[in-house]
């Protein structure tokens, strides 16, 4: 195999990667929104629910939680959720989206809970109404609290995305060792090393801007 | 009737009474200070005032217009009615720190007018055109305000760049921006460094001038002296003694109200 | 805010088992192929069965399932599967058939019709031992091998050889393809390892392997291929029926001769039933 074929392999299965990357983020960020306030809400049963939705998450090896998405619809109910080639990478999304909601989830139950009751009290004195108090006063400044942990999850999900060539995603992992380890090539792995950097690289100076942008006020 | 009309005002947490019972009124364009040592429920009565805490018993009447009953149910549209009729000024200031020193006058009244545009105009044009007009006007309004408490230099200024008095006007400015009937103060001046007090003490006295209605917690006796009309002393959830700052100041009849002042005194 | 939120949390989720239950069919697998119009195989990448020529997929495996679909009236496709996940990838619907060389016989002691319904067998195999071409002197007797690491394919009738010339199962390491346990004696991480002669012939000895080799010193007893269907699918009879007609008609043959597997193929498969 010529140097470009490899090259051209390493970038379809990094490109994959990079799918599962991004949409995990799209759907898991708004997602974990929703299991914070679900976690945080004073209904009991929904907060007891969320709760131990984001224990059984967060206890159990994402690994695991792979197989369960993509096999057991299948071997339960004789339904293919997720059949077939793409149907691979929707289970992967899946997994991925519930797990990385469950962690962002409780990074903002953190943040939220951390601001002061004093921004609350002063919105209300005020005649905000609650989602004017979570959208205008609070959301913010829950973000900038939150900007450090969430880009260690984020850069985390870079090379978690690896972890689904468990249920055969085509993603780089998966390509290289399908396709060329079994080749006897070893010098793809450093490729695989210089994309990851690169991308994790291009990632924390996205991250630092966002950053540096927030850091305008002081908490 | 009075202007502020609070009979029987109960309050507990837990089993822990706080309030036993206020009976207080007040008319238009008095100052109340309020004082007394801590816990004695001063910043209790004021908070069930302005419906941070939700009294167990009950009655407040505003201008005999908003009334307050704690044995009937409330919306939280009601209530932030109610809430609108007073402004409160923190201890902690409780700026929003991502905004700056107009935004915070700005932001809470431009929602306000939304909503008010949004019940009278439904959609399209007219809407998007009554709200960049109130839009206009707010800023104006907010700019106004800020002069007044005498920060027109620092107005796009963060909170974190402001120093406690300054942080404490912005806080008075947009206090003032819904046209509160009572503006009330929750010991203004305690979080602030002494030489820090006078510019704050300045701009609430100024409001007096204007004629404004205000209640007033404070430790501060000199200032209480000087600029309340009646002065309110707490002592374990009642009221203890009230009376012109003259009666309560050189001849209090309660011995514990005697007793606070002179402590008072003594640490001066 | 709160409020709606659980309400829409609740309507999702119920949503969600509805879907999930009501969309249950009693069809069968031929049904449901013949609906989709196609059937997928589960297979690892190797010479000469399924490998990748020129960016296209092809060898023995490769065409014989494509001719396969092309007389049922379906399509053939393939998926890259982990191969100790063979069985979960069936049971779960993913692949409808293990088709990559895939040997009639045992697996960890277990017969592997416990696990799948088997087609009639269409190619002769066995397992062989591949070792580094400069130690095949050195490791000429089966006894040889005893102690020494070794790798194969998790879940594959190779690992059961190599556990039994190793001596002990914590020597043998289980990779997910055959191909990986080349890898492992190439680079010397494992001394041998025990590999289908199907693939060791098309691969060893030449290109990146090149110094490694197959080595005689033990040979196991010879064994066969077919094909793995789900338990009691009524998709096995209908891959004999099209398996004794490609024989037949000689097409099965023809793939053979391709891919010099001729000395290999099962003759006139089906008629001794």
């Amino acid at each position: 195999m010529s140097f470009w074929e490899i090259f051209k392999l390493l970038c379809e299965g990094f490109s994959q990667s990079c799918l599962l990357f991004l949409l995990t983020l799209v759907f898991a960020i708004p997602l974990g929104l929703v299991i914070s306030f679900g976690s945080m809400s004073k209904f009991k049963p929904l907060s007891w629910f969320c709760r131990t939705v984001v224990w059984i998450i967060r206890g159990t090896p994402l690994m695991l939680q792979l197989f369960v998405v993509f096999y057991v619809p299948g071997m339960l109910f004789e339904i293919q959720l997720f059949g077939g080639v793409n149907g691979r990478f929707e289970a992967a999304l899946l997994a991925f989206v519930i797990n990385y909601a469950c962690y962002f989830s409780e990074i903002y139950r953190g943040g939220i809970e951390s601001i002061p009751k004093g921004q609350y009290e002063a919105a209300q004195v005020l005649g905000m109404t609650q989602r004017e108090t979570f959208f205008h006063v609070i959301l913010m400044q829950v973000v900038k609290r939150i900007m450090a942990p969430m880009s260690n999850e984020i850069i985390t999900l870079v090379k978690d995305t690896s972890l689904a060539r468990a249920i055969g995603v085509a993603e780089i992992f998966f390509v290289t060792e399908m396709k060329l380890l079994s080749k006897g090539l070893i010098w793809p792995l450093f490729f695989i090393a210089v994309f990851f950097l690169v991308f994790v690289g291009v990632l924390t100076l996205l991250l630092g801007y966002f950053e540096k942008k927030l850091s305008y006020y002081r908490i | 009737m009075a202007f502020l009309e609070i009979k029987n005002l109960k309050k507990s947490f837990g089993k822990t009474a706080v309030l036993h019972g206020i009976d207080f009124s007040m008319e238009k364009g008095e100052v109340t200070c309020v004082i007394g040592s801590s816990g004695g429920g001063k910043t209790t009565f004021l908070r069930c005032l302005n419906f941070l805490e939700r009294a167990n018993e009950g009655t407040i009447t505003i201008e005999n217009a908003f009334h307050f009953d704690a044995a009937r149910e409330y919306t939280a549209a009601e209530i932030r009615e109610m809430t609108l009729k007073l402004g409160l000024v923190f201890q902690q200031f409780n700026l929003f720190p991502q905004y700056s020193a107009l935004e915070n006058v700005y932001i809470p009244l431009q929602l306000r007018s939304k909503e008010k545009i949004r019940k009278a105009v439904p959609f399209g044009k007219k809407r998007r055109e009554a709200i960049k007009e109130a839009e206009k006007q707010n800023r104006e309004r907010a700019t106004a305000l800020l002069s007044e408490v005498g920060l027109s230099e620092k107005m796009n200024n963060y909170p974190c760049e402001l120093s406690g008095g300054q942080q404490q006007r912005v806080a008075i400015a947009r206090a003032l921006a819904e046209e509160p009937a009572i503006l009330c103060f929750d010991e203004p001046t305690s979080a602030l460094d002494p030489e820090l007090t006078g510019e704050v003490l300045k701009v609430i006295k100024e409001l007096k001038n204007e004629g404004r209605t205000m209640i007033v917690v404070t430790h501060e006796m000199e200032f209480a002296k000087s600029v309340a009309d009646k002065v309110v002393f707490f002592a374990d959830g009642v009221i203890e003694e009230e009376g012109t700052p003259e009666e309560i100041f050189n001849s209090p009849r309660s011995p514990k109200t005697a007793a606070f002042l002179r402590i008072g005194e003594e640490s001066f | 805010m709160k409020k709606i939120l659980s309400v829409v949390l609740a309507v999702v989720l119920a949503f969600g088992m509805v879907a999930a239950f009501s969309s249950c069919t009693q069809k069968s697998d031929w049904e449901k192929i013949q609906e989709k119009g196609y059937f997928y195989c589960g297979i690892t990448l190797y010479a000469p069965m399924n490998y990748y020529e020129n960016d296209e997929l092809v060898g023995f495996d490769t065409e014989f399932a494509q001719a396969v679909a092309e007389y049922l009236g379906v399509e053939a496709k393939f998926v890259t599967i982990k191969w100790p996940q063979k069985y979960l990838e069936l049971d779960s619907g993913a692949i409808d058939a293990i088709w990559n060389g895939f040997t009639y016989g045992d697996e960890e002691g277990i017969s592997r019709t416990e696990y799948v319904d088997f087609t009639h067998a269409y190619l002769e195999n066995r397992q062989v031992i591949v070792t580094k071409a400069d130690k095949l002197s050195t490791y000429n007797t089966k006894e040889a091998f005893a102690g020494l690491k070794a790798a194969a394919e998790g879940g594959s009738s190779g690992e059961a050889v190599a556990k039994e010339l190793a001596g002990a199962n914590t020597l043998v390491t289980p990779f997910d393809a055959q191909s990986s346990a080349l890898m492992e004696v190439k680079s010397g991480m494992a001394e041998f390892a025990v590999i289908d002669y199907q693939m060791a012939n098309a691969m060893v000895g030449k290109g990146d392997y090149a110094d490694l080799s197959i080595n005689p010193a033990y040979a196991p007893e010879s064994e066969v291929y077919a094909i793995g269907c789900r338990k009691g699918s009524d998709f096995t009879a209908k891959l004999n029926e099209a398996i004794e007609a490609l024989s037949e008609n000689g097409t099965l043959a023809a793939i053979a001769e391709k891919y010099k597997l001729t000395n290999d193929l099962i003759a006139n498969i089906g008629s001794d039933k």
